[in-house]
């Protein structure tokens, strides 16, 4: 039996066993958001990233000043802007070409299977809902129900002034629905599966399977960021020029949060062999480890993937023909190795360090499962040249050290806010233009 | 080559009679020398190398770098000759693809041996008894390569003038056998006995068994040892008491002698035996350091954190420090109110097993 937390603006606490009635009553919601310009929803989502930082208890939650940072109505803005072309186009009917013009209009309901390991990712998840206009339904856990609440009170009770109208956050949270079920009932999942005109999930590769494996409307368009592995490239020019030390702070930064369970999460960094070898790299890498904030060095990672972490580090201590880099307590591992491809990931703050005589043989290993890679080429042709061969084999994303976990789109290699909206043409005689 | 008198010294006296500090001035000796020696193993002497610690520098026992219990299914660990190996000892967990092995040299059985033999003494006294087993025959086949189970069995048989197995097998299941139990009914009324079973077959086989065939036995002076992990009864929310109480109305003996006790196959010898009020006492051959999961410090008192279980006793593999997967709490030191010295603690079970992986949990294609 699933429960009920959020419905129409009001926190609750009930049993639902028939989501018809939430969804009549989320279409009257939506109609409203669906009436509120662009503008409006961006400066109010700006507002609430404004009061996040400045709140006590929402400002300690992981990642919260990204969140406020990402909710600058310049960054929704160009988010929109890229993925409708023009966020206006959310409103209203705008000319693409003589004789043609188009709008968005949201696909209707979406529901979202949230990821645990990210309690922010599921806030970026209804963000992407509230950008494209759909109502929304978060089948969400104890791990990221605490946070959204908070957040979605917040809103709540946020009333912005626009060109003498009074906008208010209400608007929004009314056309969100929260619910919890155990994620191995079928009979709850397919309820939520064909409540939505869009699904949305997040998560382990079993996860996101069994979410797009449901019954849904034929209409229903399925968004998946399932699992993921990320890494980071470093040529020989990077490694010997300077900066390195500044740099690898970052990347030590991009391997603890989250635990390293995120799909942006770095598991291994492949070095061109001939600058810097893989023993001083890792040594380099542990100074960027240790200079972190305390409270990001620091883990309160699960038992369970603590022994992970030791095993791992077991079998590096005692095999003969690798080496590792670590501190006494579980903080970070840099497990070195002379093996080929792409290691299974540890996770737990564990990174591979591997070489290669030449940054293009990692080519043959890179998969679709790759999402993001850190790539540190220092000569602008040398990198585009590799990411030009890496996304062709299923790279999606190439940043520098320090924003890995950037939430920008596209994301997984899809624009989102595209894909959660239908798109509508106007076309008459070209000559009628004015 | 090992401190043959600190050894013997430690074999020889009551298990529980050394206060903490006189036992770690016993142990750090011996536990560098061991190290020392394991170090001939080129897998122990690389854990070494690459923590820059060097045996004989070693001034506390927090100090040895201990094992993965984990990777005694990846590495071999033996610190002898091949040609020495008497038997090997093969383990393979509730939950393990591979099985743990664990090599044995005529000089560690014998330690272990004789370190049970210290242990069960402080429980059973000096006299032989017959000894009931809660398991069928074929688990102590007299083969080279023994199960955890089998070394369960044969390690606490030291103190037996004749085993009864109470169990048979049938069909490939365990059963109770109707007639050992009336012969350990018959031998019970003249001699007095101890009792030995894992405590998943007891509770599943042997419980269940006796009760619906309504039999009990009279054994009001019987010490029972049951060990074997809780796993599988906590999951059916089953608690220690409610184990003894059936137990103990099944045997004819008073609760407080079933004694649960924890043990691994890797750490044969060293086994850690509930007292009177259930606390786990650590004996003076060895030694238990309750590390902090994530920081891998040494816990407080009344800390939760995974159990490392130190050695004296193996010479033909890595015993020195051997990290386990299990989690428990440090109770106190010296001062359990049974009267025992040294280090007591309890066991809570397996760390947790939640899998948290995220949306980055692999890169293997499925």
């Amino acid at each position: 039996m699933a429960r009920c937390f959020l419905l129409d603006g009001d926190v609750v606490d009930q049993e639902i066993s028939d989501l018809g009635p939430v969804v009549a009553l989320l279409e009257r919601r939506r109609e409203e958001l669906r009436d509120l310009p662009m503008d409006d929803i961006i400066a109010l989502l700006a507002h609430l990233g404004k009061q996040l930082i400045k709140d006590p208890e929402l400002s300690r939650v992981d990642g919260a000043t990204y969140i406020s940072l990402w909710l600058r109505a310049d960054n929704l803005e160009r988010l929109c802007d890229l993925n409708y072309g023009d966020l206006h186009r959310a409103d209203q009917f705008l000319r693409v070409w003589p004789g043609t013009e188009m709008r968005c209009q949201p696909r209707g309901t979406s529901c979202h299977w949230l990821p645990n390991n990210v309690p922010v990712m599921s806030i970026f998840s209804l963000m992407l809902a509230v950008l494209s206009k759909n109502a929304s339904i978060l089948k969400v856990s104890d791990i990221n129900r605490p946070v959204l609440t908070a957040v979605l009170e917040r809103l709540k009770g946020m009333v912005i002034e626009r060109q003498g109208r009074r906008v208010e956050g209400a608007t929004i949270v009314r056309s969100v629905c929260m619910i919890s079920f155990d994620s191995s009932s079928a009979a709850d999942n397919t309820m939520l599966s064909l409540a939505a005109d869009v699904k949305i999930a997040w998560g382990s590769g079993e996860a996101v399977r069994a979410v797009a494996a449901l019954p849904q409307k034929e209409t229903c368009d399925t968004i998946i960021f399932g699992p993921k592995y990320s890494m980071a490239v470093f040529d020989q020019a990077f490694l010997s020029g300077e900066g390195l030390e500044d740099v690898l702070r970052k990347l030590a930064q991009d391997v603890v949060l989250f635990d390293q369970t995120a799909c942006s999460s770095p598991q291994v960094v492949v070095l061109e062999k001939g600058a810097v070898s893989a023993r001083r790299f890792a040594e380099a890498l542990s100074r960027g480890f240790e200079a972190l904030p305390t409270k990001l060095r620091r883990t309160q990672m699960p038992e369970r993937q603590c022994l992970e972490v030791i095993s791992a580090r077991g079998t590096y201590l005692l095999s003969e023909d690798r080496d590792i880099v670590m501190p006494q307590d579980l903080g970070w591992t840099i497990l070195i190795d002379r093996e080929e491809g792409l290691p299974e990931p540890v996770q737990g703050r564990c990174v591979f360090v591997r070489e290669v005589n030449d940054l293009n043989d990692v080519m043959a290993h890179i998969t679709r499962k790759v999402q993001t890679i850190a790539l540190c080429i220092r000569d602008r042709e040398k990198a585009r040249a590799f990411a030009d061969g890496a996304s062709a084999a299923g790279v999606d994303r190439f940043v520098m050290p320090g924003e890995m976990h950037d939430f920008t789109l596209p994301w997984d290699g899809i624009m989102p806010l595209n894909r959660m909206v239908r798109w509508v043409t106007i076309r008459r005689r070209s000559e009628d233009d004015e | 080559m090992t401190d043959e008198k600190g050894l013997e010294a430690l074999l020889t006296m009551p298990p529980y009679s050394q206060g903490e500090q006189e036992r770690k001035d016993l142990l750090l000796p011996l536990i560098r020398q061991g190290a020392r020696k394991a170090c001939t193993n080129p897998h122990i002497r690389s854990m070494y190398a690459k923590l820059g610690i060097v045996p004989e520098r070693m001034q506390e026992l927090h100090e040895v770098p201990a094992v993965p219990v984990r990777m005694f299914k990846s590495f071999d660990l033996s610190t002898v000759d091949r040609s020495e190996v008497t038997r090997v000892l093969r383990s393979s967990g509730t939950t393990a693809q591979h099985a743990s092995v664990v090599p044995l040299n005529k000089a560690t059985a014998s330690n272990q041996t004789r370190a049970l033999r210290s242990i069960l003494g402080a429980y059973l006294g000096d006299k032989r008894r017959v000894m009931l087993v809660i398991d069928h025959p074929g688990v102590n086949s007299p083969s080279r390569e023994l199960t955890a189970r089998g070394a369960g069995v044969r390690g606490l048989s030291i103190y037996a003038k004749d085993i009864v197995y109470l169990l048979r097998e049938e069909g490939g299941k365990l059963v109770l056998d109707t007639e050992a139990v009336e012969k350990a009914r018959r031998l019970a009324e003249v001699q007095e006995v101890y009792v030995f079973g894992f405590t998943f077959i007891i509770w599943s086989v042997f419980c269940k068994e006796m009760e619906e065939r309504q039999l009990k036995l009279d054994l009001p002076r019987a010490v029972v040892f049951h060990g074997g992990g809780w796993k599988k009864l906590r999951d059916q929310k089953v608690s220690r008491e409610v184990f003894s109480q059936r137990l103990a109305g099944l045997l004819g003996c008073p609760p407080a002698e079933i004694r649960d006790f924890y043990g691994m196959a890797e750490q044969t010898g060293v086994i850690f035996v509930d007292c009177e009020l259930g606390h786990k006492h650590v004996p003076v051959f060895g030694h238990v350091i309750i590390r902090d999961v994530r920081t891998m410090e040494e816990c407080r008192v009344g800390e939760r954190g995974l159990i490392e279980v130190m050695s004296v006793l193996g010479e033909s593999y890595y015993s020195q420090a051997v990290l386990t997967e299990d989690v428990g709490r440090l109770l106190g030191t010296d001062d359990c109110p049974c009267g025992r010295k040294g280090r007591y603690f309890v066991v809570e079970g397996r760390a947790e097993q939640a899998e948290v992986r995220g949306c980055g949990d692999t890169f293997r294609e499925r």
